[in-house]
């Protein structure tokens, strides 16, 4: 197989400069670059469709009363929305970055094995087909929150079997996606690219593909027990058959939590090399940053029951789960204090990839906050279950992982294209963006505070005024969106010539490629010194 | 269509309420009751550590926050380009490395120490002075004092689910108010234990400072103390299907003795309920009584006119089983459909009750089979 | 990676492609891995929740097949050894895969060509009457060139005084 690889790719050099002409070079390309596009340009198209759930839960909570939809519908779309977002717009895009730029920042000619790469993007439009048809099934979509607590999530109609299948789909898809990664960085570094070498973007993807790999196998057994449980008579969590449902809990969190790294340490890692580009000054504490990635993500295997400390947990559970969960304070601290340090006495520039990476250290580290103080057992008995979870996870989903994609998007895009952004709309793009967003998700913390549970489609109405607040936020935050299209297709068709360093403070090995980056890149490895 | 009046008026009430809002915060000082900011400081031991444990922490958070933003924003104004700032070269400094991770693991040990004290307070649930049990149904509670005897469901106050679809702020408490409520003595440790019928349920009342899952097959414990007479107002806390949203708690404190009092209507109203039972009752007297507890126990799932949202909650007009066999019909209101939200009703409502809404389910809402149900008959079919 | 050994006329070239991975550090790192998932797998099914550990196990073998393949490929060596008035040239990546060419010393000329595209990678080619052997194509272009030299030398110019190494 991996013979008949290298014969191919060896073929095809000495006919074509670039990749076959028409629709078919996607559906058939093993090359890293078109696998990166068709991950990010999909894991655009569903964060609009995500965003358009999130429209219709924002416009239901417009004001009290029902308006829009019934309450069955309400769940429906919040579920959706959420593995939406998980699934199919942040994981695939920071897949998409992988693809793209480890090999060319670690000096490979391409993924270690580009047929499997090929694959383990087709599954997922395939995937989220499944998923979305559930909507037009009897009963409607999965409404029984993300999470997938059953016994509720076994009251579903026809939609369990599909939703179920479509996650199996999705987690093969990240595990083959992950051991490429992993593969490709343990084995194909360029002679001198050690380990403690690599770009810090390269690390974060090695641990994140390593939690994928430890998480996924326990996903894939949860949701494979809840089918078990509906259709084949067993019993894992259904306490009249002597199972326990809050084992369900456990077992999902198990793998929710690291799911939350794999979602934000990419993130972590393209600001770590937006950061040093922009302050014209290597990053800080560069060792220090893998160790604390590293901490993070083993800690993130011991934290998980801090998402259900009502379930009535023993005290000392509890308290063990409160103690690791503020421990990760201390690696994420060293993070955010190293990227101060960087722009620290640096010659700063405020290009919108730099924006983005500044808006993302501030607005992911209040994130942060709200993440230790729900991790104060106290007073989570009274933040769990209410919008100021909601407001808690989207500051470190939304201005974290979010923002970390776009600032890295803007940073490369360049490279990709051959053809500079139109800086002013970038620079428009970033202020809207980062206004809507606070106005959407900063009101949630008093909601929740005020004590509004989540996932309710209508309430009380002392509630009235601030969700207001955060749907005028969401609407403006969701049309902002549209103007990222238009800059990206705006770069792609045309612009100001790029150079290959692209900016001035630019490092690293991506910088010495032209722009744009040859459809094949370092078919020989580079020297690094 | 009724669809574009809702849209209307919530959306006309929507905006002159945001006119207002901004026109309260305008004023400074004069802030309008609606626009919450803060965790209620709440009337119990425990809702009073949570309030000092989280402003104890946004206070920590605030105070980091100041010096890592400002440090941020400090660079961003003096090490721009240009402002003419040229970049040093230094890459890492052992010292401050050290400084910035032992620094946070001493305030976390700070932070550390109240929590875990508070949370042994609120985790004691022993030496109480009463137990109330308490047990989620989709989409009610059921409340059951262990001492007194006391047994009664809970639900969403009918006239709060009227105005759903016509206009919430008719009611003061919209959403936040039942038709039967708790009523707890103040200065008495009650021990509450939770427990559910079908799907997990979260019991939650802000002032009383904690919540906790309600887990079909298990019981969890907590405790509360209320120290001021009052009417505290929460609502379920755990996804728990369609109506999550619609399953209000509301408690109320008193003094010990209108406590007393409390539970001695209680107990003689249910034995009023008992007595009836045990005579026949008219066509029309069923037929009254149903429709209520047709709206307090059916409507939220097969709607007021009764045809359902299928296919998970099928129409009651017209319904093989509504229009069939009474034996059939019995079975399924009394033991419910194991594996759907269709509750087994026989122990949520009482002989006549049962024996009102199959009435009223038969004779109405569309079907016109004719029989009618006696209390004997539930009592013989039990 | 280019390598050279030999004395006086018989001279020995190994080629071999870049691999930053040992096959020491790939099992113990599937060793790692293996552990890992074995602790939480195990841990899973002592609470009754044994359908994990048959999906880790087939996650991890999926992992391991493609680190063995990947190394499999990186393992390929290629050996040119002149001795006396023979060359002989030997590719594969296990002693059952090995390829075998044989020509007699005077008749090989070595040619480098250059790539048809800017950009892409040249060509080093043995040929004798028509007849080629590609050789070094998993090296780098400065690898390449350095590979045709160490060739021209032992092999264009007999002499007994050709350099060791670069």
């Amino acid at each position: 197989m991996s013979a008949a690889t290298t014969h191919d790719a060896h073929h095809d050099d000495h006919h074509h400069h670039g990749p076959d002409p028409g629709v078919l070079r996607w559906v058939f390309t093993t090359n890293h670059k078109d696998i990166g596009t068709l991950y990010l340009v999909f894991s655009f198209l569903m964060l609009l469709l995500g965003g358009v759930l999130a429209l219709g839960i924002r416009a239901e909570l417009w004001s009290p009363g029902l308006q829009f939809v019934d309450p069955d519908f309400f769940n429906q779309l919040t579920t959706m929305h959420a593995l939406i977002m998980v699934f199919g717009a942040i994981m695939p895009a920071t897949v998409g970055f992988a693809n793209w730029m480890i090999p060319m920042m670690i000096g490979a000619p391409d993924m270690a094995l580009p047929r499997m790469n090929n694959w383990s993007f087709w599954l997922l439009p395939f995937a989220f087909a499944l998923l979305l048809a559930t909507f037009f099934m009897e009963g409607g979509a999965p409404a029984a929150g993300w999470t997938l607590y059953p016994p509720l999530v076994l009251q579903g109609g026809a939609n369990l079997p599909f939703a179920i299948f479509a996650i199996h789909l999705m987690g093969i898809s990240s595990v083959m996606g992950s051991i490429n990664i992993i593969v490709t960085i343990l084995n194909m570094r360029a002679p001198g690219m050690t380990l403690l070498k690599m770009p810090l973007f390269v690390w974060t993807w090695l641990i994140t593909a390593f939690l994928l790999v430890a998480a996924m196998p326990v996903f894939a057994g949860a949701v494979t027990m809840l089918l078990t449980d509906k259709f084949f008579g067993t019993s894992f969590f259904s306490a009249a058959g002597g199972g326990d449902p809050v084992l369900f809990q456990h077992i999902f969190w198990f793998f929710g939590h690291p799911e939350v790294y794999i979602m934000i340490l990419p993130s972590f890692g393209i600001v770590s090399q937006v950061l040093p580009t922009f302050s014209r000054k290597p990053l800080f504490g560069y060792e220090s940053m893998v160790y604390a990635t590293a901490s993070i993500a083993f800690l993130s295997f011991i934290v998980w029951a801090h998402h259900m400390f009502t379930v009535g947990m023993p005290l000392a559970g509890e308290l063990f789960f409160m103690y690791t969960t503020m421990l990760i304070a201390v690696p994420t601290g060293v993070k955010v204090f190293n990227w101060a340090a960087t722009m620290w006495r640096g010659s700063l520039t405020f290009e919108t990839p730099m924006l983005y990476a500044i808006a993302f250290v501030i607005l992911f580290t209040i994130g942060g906050f709200s993440g230790l103080m729900l991790a104060i057992v106290p007073s989570d008995f009274q933040y769990h279950d209410t919008y100021f979870v909601v407001a808690h996870f989207h500051y470190v989903l939304v201005t974290g992982a979010l923002f970390g994609i776009f600032a890295g998007v803007f940073y490369w895009l360049p490279k990709w294209t051959g053809n500079m952004y139109d800086e002013r709309l970038g620079k428009w793009h970033f202020w809207l963006s980062t206004i809507f967003v606070n106005i959407l998700f900063f009101p949630q913390h008093f909601l929740g505070l005020a004590g509004m549970p989540r996932r309710i489609p209508d309430y009380a109405v002392q509630f009235a005024d601030w969700n207001m607040v955060s749907s005028i936020g969401g609407f403006g935050f969701g049309l902002t969106q549209l103007l990222f299209a238009w800059i990206v297709l705006k770069c792609c068709r045309g612009g100001k010539q790029a150079t290959s360093e692209v900016w001035d403070g630019s490092d690293g090995l991506e910088w010495t490629l032209p722009s744009p980056a040859p459809y094949h890149t370092f078919e020989t490895p580079p020297a690094v010194r | 269509m009724a669809l574009d009046r809702r849209l209307c008026r919530g959306w006309v009430h929507g905006v002159s309420r945001a006119a207002a809002g901004l026109a309260a915060l305008l004023p400074l000082g004069a802030a309008h009751a609606a626009w919450e900011f803060n965790m209620p400081r709440g009337v119990t031991l425990i809702s009073r550590e949570a309030y000092d444990q989280h402003m104890l922490m946004l206070w920590w958070c605030v105070g980091i926050g100041v010096v890592v933003f400002g440090a941020m924003f400090y660079s961003m104004i003096r090490h721009r380009r240009a402002a003419g700032h040229t970049a040093a070269n230094f890459h890492h400094n052992t010292f401050a490395e050290i400084v910035w991770t032992v620094i946070p693991v001493v305030i976390l040990v700070l932070m550390a120490i109240p929590a875990t004290r508070a949370l042994i307070v609120m985790e004691d649930t022993s030496e109480s002075d009463m137990t109330l049990k308490v047990t989620g149904h989709q989409w009610k509670w059921r409340y059951e004092y262990l001492e007194d005897g006391v047994d009664f469901f809970s639900s969403l106050a009918p006239e709060s689910r009227e105005a759903i679809y016509s206009d919430a702020y008719s009611r003061e408490h919209y959403l936040l108010e039942v038709d039967n409520e708790v009523v707890l003595p103040v200065g008495r440790k009650v021990r509450i234990l939770l427990t559910a019928n079908d799907v997990i349920h979260a019991w939650w009342v802000p002032a009383l400072g904690m919540k906790k899952d309600a887990i079909p097959g298990f019981i969890n414990e907590l405790w509360t103390r209320i120290d001021e007479p009052g009417v505290y107002r929460g609502q379920c806390a755990e996804l728990c299907g369609k109506d999550h949203g619609y399953m209000p708690i509301v408690v109320r404190a008193v003094s010990s003795e209108e406590y007393a009092a409390w539970v001695g209507e209680h107990l003689a109203a249910r034995e009023t309920a008992a007595q009836a039972a045990l005579r026949d009752w008219s066509r029309e007297e069923l037929m009254a009584r149903g429709e209520e507890v047709y709206l307090t126990a059916c409507a939220a799932c097969h709607q007021q006119n009764g045809r359902g949202v299928p296919p998970a909650f099928p129409a009651i007009t017209g319904s093989p089983i509504a229009t069939g066999p009474l034996d059939t019909h019995l079975d399924r209101v009394m033991n419910g459909k194991p594996g759907t939200a269709m509750a087994a009703f026989a122990e949520q409502l009482d002989d006549s009750d049962l024996a009102a809404v199959i009435t009223f389910q038969r004779n109405a809402l569309g079907n016109a089979v004719g029989d009618v149900v006696q209390p004997a008959a539930i009592r013989a079919a039990r | 990676m280019v390598s050279m050994s030999g004395e006086g006329p018989d001279h020995t070239l190994i080629l071999r492609p870049n691999l930053s991975l040992s096959w020491r550090q790939a099992k113990v790192f599937l060793v790692v891995v293996a552990l890992v998932l074995v602790s939480l797998a195990s841990g899973f099914a002592a609470a009754g929740l044994w359908p994990v550990l048959p999906l880790a196990g087939a996650e991890w073998l999926a992992l391991a097949t493609a680190l063995y393949l990947v190394q499999r490929r990186g393992h390929r060596t290629e050996v040119v050894s002149v001795r006396g008035g023979r060359v002989a040239v030997e590719k594969g990546s296990g002693p059952s895969r090995a390829a075998r060419w044989d020509f007699p010393r005077g008749w090989v000329r070595v040619r480098l060509q250059r790539p048809r595209v800017r950009g892409h990678p040249s060509r080093l080619v043995l040929t004798m009457h028509g007849e080629e052997v590609a050789l070094g194509e998993f090296l780098a272009e400065d690898e390449r060139r350095q590979a045709a030299e160490l060739l021209r030398r032992t092999l264009v110019r007999p002499s007994p005084a050709a350099a060791h190494g670069p």
